[in-house]
């Protein structure tokens, strides 16, 4: 299992802790991870003003992983869907292939159209499997409720995914989780947007939809939020105290990285985690695992 | 957008648009509702209804659709899409109609803001040095703080 | 089993469609042989009910008894029940026809439907036993050698030993056989939609949504429908209409037909029987089929509520109720509104077997599923009936029936000269 590491824009900068602990599982359950410093963006923030662009930045990333005769894994699931999208369009649609290379060739690049595009949480469940996880286990985190957060990238538009998970219905993520011990508490609503995408655009609206779902993930008794993208990340835990003055409500609610749980689960310290660059604080919630050990 | 009138109508719109990707099956809509009962934005904020945006689209409102508020309002979730027993490409066609936009003049700042930064910096949030310091206290890889490509992948910008 | 030498039809398929086909056939002189792959004759339509308030709506459940009553009581016919075709050859003009039947256990010329195996047998509860659902079905009951114990241990065997007619013999073997047979008609009919197949409407999740087949089932046999959760009567329940068709998603363009018309008949009726009951129908349009639809749907009108749209998602309510989320037009807003219950209309799906037909016959499965039968193959001696060949209400399957008797009589004929 070896991959190019696909990091994106918000990682770096904003999500320290999820790369932090994607990388410190990764390499325990055999997930051989290369950097490549090229990368550059994924072309998703792009989509909405110039297609084209966003084709053009996407087809660049996939050709440097081709060079290294790499697959690409991702943390963030737009970088995931954006890529995703890209690299089905270049196998199969020539024509366009062809106009993107006459501008990737200026750069001294050329894609043929064979790299896969996973994101972490795919290749953990896929490729790494249960059975895997579970070997490297320590700690019960059964007294943790856990609600999951799936984001709509890392499933749609569910027809470049050929098949995992189920769009409407989707249990990888619940896997995965359940082998911490963690109870997985259900909450209507539980596939529903972040509201990220329209932050730049209308914050109030994008709170407001931030907003429902911690509304409902409280209702339902869950301790944490669990999971998997940046994008996703900045609008639970990032702005859940603009929300709470905003709407004059107060919910408390720790928000993890899939990676960080686990990492959790598998023993792992607090600061190799970074848990500590959580901004809604994790220390009560975890008090407990880290005294244990 | 009370006063909407057929003469302002644009009856080429809609060819335009079911010739470009995300456009191609917009007319086959049903008006089900099945995209605005399942969008989470319309849930908030009655001002986008993806189903009102299709229809206007449908008609050749042309102006009024390019030129509105709006359509930046989609959160690209693909509630809509994933559902639409028509298969529209609701989404993408919501794209699409961004795209156009963008082309005729109407972009939002933020919108083209992302946009000059991604074409300029390669990235929509530029790294520094004190990034870098910050990546290496806690035993992460540095990373380019320039980006020369994207100069050469985008020229005209 | 008859053997003439006249001419002999094979009919596919025990539903409305065949039987209809072999009564016609039968009453031209031409002897068939229906098989049924399940325990009873009567097909989907036997389970529909009677949908009338202070006078009959017309919802064809009447012209299914009359049916089933006149199979009954017409000597010439020949039903095999529990039976399947397995091959079929060409042999000159004629087919060759294989088929599995699994054992009767009850034989037909004996039991007169007195019920005593079905009161005594003590795995009821298992479904040992169970009981046609119509009276004109005959016999009445039906052994599932699966879930019987002792059809295996040859012990204990009460059906067998209160039967006063000794029409019980639970030893049975399966059996394969065949038989040549001049024409077939193919009558297998459709499957009801499966609404799993749409996550968001999350069937399995919710002990009070159903399907119209269920609703049907339930007004049928107990008369009135009562909440899964709690046994208490809804007071306010809602109608989802197009489950399943009219969806490119799942490949189902075709309209079901039968829905709008089913949906709200049995709305009128729950009215009827309760007016206090509070329902609404989401639907995307109204399809204006069947005999004086348009004055019923009139009446609807006057006591339900007609919500133009598609809910989105559904979610858990308050006091197992299921809260339903839709777009209202008025307001141009979102919903989220509670339901005590909420019935799914599901749609008519291609049958199970019909792409083993395509095979085995050579015919064409259409872009839709269901069995395309060209000129060319009723020369052959195969037709199809009823809704086997598309999505069709009862009347509108049994005149498709008598027109493929028509066809049938029509190539004997002409065999013949
Ligand atoms: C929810 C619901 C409600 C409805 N309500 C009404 C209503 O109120 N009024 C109305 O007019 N219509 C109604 N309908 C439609 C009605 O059920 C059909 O019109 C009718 O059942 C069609 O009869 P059929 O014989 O064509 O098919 P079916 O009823 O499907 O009968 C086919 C028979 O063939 C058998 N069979 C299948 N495959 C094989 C095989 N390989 N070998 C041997 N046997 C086989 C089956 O077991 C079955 O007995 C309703 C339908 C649904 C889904």
């Amino acid at each position: 299992m070896k991959y190019a590491l696909f990091l994106g824009c918000t990682i770096p900068a904003r999500g320290r802790n999820y790369e932090l602990s994607a990388r410190k599982i990764a390499q325990p359950l055999g997930i051989d991870i290369v950097d490549i410093e090229d990368f550059i963006c994924c072309g998703f923030p792009v989509k909405t003003s110039d297609m084209d662009a966003a084709m053009l930045l996407g087809g660049y990333n996939l050709a440097l992983a081709q060079q290294q005769g790499l697959d690409m894994c991702t943390l963030c699931s737009s970088c995931t869907s954006a890529l995703t999208e890209t690299a089905h369009h270049l196998s199969e649609d020539r024509t366009t292939r062809n106009l993107i290379n006459k501008r990737l060739n200026k750069v001294g690049l050329q894609y043929e159209g064979h790299v896969k595009v996973r994101h972490f949480a795919r290749v953990l469940f896929e490729e790494v499997g249960e059975a895997e996880i579970k070997k490297h286990i320590k700690r019960d985190l059964s007294d943790l409720k856990i609600a999951i957060h799936y984001g709509c990238h890392y499933l749609k538009p569910s027809e470049i995914y050929d098949g995992f998970d189920n769009a409407e219905n989707p249990n990888t993520l619940d896997t995965l989780i359940a082998l911490t011990g963690a109870e997985v508490v259900d909450y209507p609503g539980k596939n529903r947007c972040c509201g990220g995408p329209v932050l730049p655009v209308h914050e109030k609206t994008a709170m407001a939809v931030t907003k429902q779902k911690l509304d409902d993930i409280k209702t339902a008794g869950a301790d944490a939020i669990c999971l998997i993208c940046p994008f996703c990340s900045v609008m639970y835990d990032g702005n859940q105290k603009s929300i709470e003055s905003e709407f004059e409500t107060e919910y408390n609610l720790p928000v993890l990285y899939l990676p960080q749980l686990l990492g959790l689960a598998m023993g792992y310290d607090r600061k190799e985690l970074g848990l500590n660059m959580n901004v809604v604080k994790t220390k009560k919630l975890l008090a407990g695992y880290f005294e244990k050990t | 957008m009370s006063d909407l009138n057929l003469k302002s109508a644009d009856a080429t719109f809609i060819h335009e648009l079911t010739e470009q990707p995300g456009g191609e099956k917009v007319r086959a809509c049903f008006t089900c509702k099945t995209c605005s009962a399942s969008c989470p934005i319309t849930a908030v904020n009655e001002t986008f209804n993806p189903l009102r945006i299709i229809r206007l689209a449908l008609y050749g409102f042309r102006d009024q659709v390019l030129g509105s508020d709006f359509i930046w309002l989609c959160s690209s979730c693909y509630s809509c899409q994933e559902r639409c027993p028509q298969g529209v490409c609701i989404a993408d066609f919501m794209t699409l109609l961004k795209n156009m936009a963008v082309k005729a003049g109407y972009a939002p700042t933020g919108i083209r803001a992302q946009k000059n930064l991604v074409t300029k910096d390669g990235r929509i949030y530029p790294l520094d040095d004190f990034d870098n310091k910050k990546r290496k206290k806690i035993g992460l890889p540095q990373l380019p703080t320039t980006c020369e490509v994207v100069k050469r992948l985008f020229p005209e910008e | 089993m008859v053997d003439k030498k006249t001419d002999f039809i094979l009919i596919v398929g025990g539903g409305i469609a065949g039987l209809t086909t072999s009564r016609e056939l039968n009453s031209t002189g031409i002897t068939a042989l229906v098989i049924e792959k399940s325990p009873f004759i009567g097909g989907h339509a036997v389970n529909i009910t009677c949908k009338a308030t202070d006078r009959c709506i017309k919802c064809n459940d009447c012209l299914v008894e009359g049916i089933l009553r006149d199979i009954s009581v017409n000597e010439g016919l020949c039903i095999r029940t529990r039976t399947t075709l397995t091959d079929v050859e060409k042999i000159g003009n004629r087919f060759c026809a294989s088929f599995s039947s699994d054992p009767q256990l009850i034989d037909p010329g004996k039991c007169t439907n007195c019920g005593l195996c079905y009161e005594k047998c003590p795995g009821v509860e298992r479904g040992a036993i169970i009981r046609a659902p119509s009276p004109n079905i005959h016999p009445s009951y039906a052994i599932d050698p699966f879930k019987c114990d002792h059809c295996r241990d040859k012990k204990n065997r009460i059906c067998q030993a209160v039967c006063p007619e000794h029409a019980i013999e639970l030893d049975g073997e399966k059996e394969s056989w065949s038989k040549e047979v001049d024409g077939i008609v193919l009558a297998t009919g459709y499957e009801p939609f499966d609404p799993e197949e749409i996550a968001r409407y999350k069937y399995s999740g919710f002990s009070n949504m159903i399907t119209g087949m269920d609703l049907e089932k339930t007004l049928r046999s107990e008369g009135s429908i009562v909440r899964t959760s709690d046994g208490v009567q809804p007071e306010k329940m809602a109608f989802v209409q197009c489950v399943g068709s009219r969806d490119s998603r799942l490949g189902h363009e075709f309209c079901s037909r039968v829905c709008c018309g089913y949906a709200l008949r049995m709305g009128l009726r729950l009215v009827y029987d309760n007016p206090e009951i509070d329902i609404t129908v989401f639907y995307m349009d109204i399809q204006n089929f069947g005999k004086d639809f348009d004055r019923y749907f009139q009446e609807a009108r006057d006591h339900m509520r007609f919500l133009r749209g598609l809910p989105g998602d559904f979610y858990q309510g308050d006091n197992d109720s299921i809260s339903v989320n839709y777009y209202n037009e008025d307001s141009g807003r979102t919903i989220s509104e509670d339901f005590d219950m909420v019935v799914l209309s599901v749609g008519l799906m291609p049958g199970s077997s019909n792409n083993f037909f395509a095979e085995t016959l050579g015919l064409n499965v259409n872009e839709d599923g269901f069995l395309e039968i060209k000129e060319k193959m009723r020369d052959k001696g195969i037709v199809v009936a009823g809704t086997t060949e598309g999505p069709m209400d009862v009347s509108e399957s049994i005149s498709h029936a008598k027109r493929a008797a028509f066809d049938m009589s029509k190539f004997l004929g002409m065999v013949s000269k």
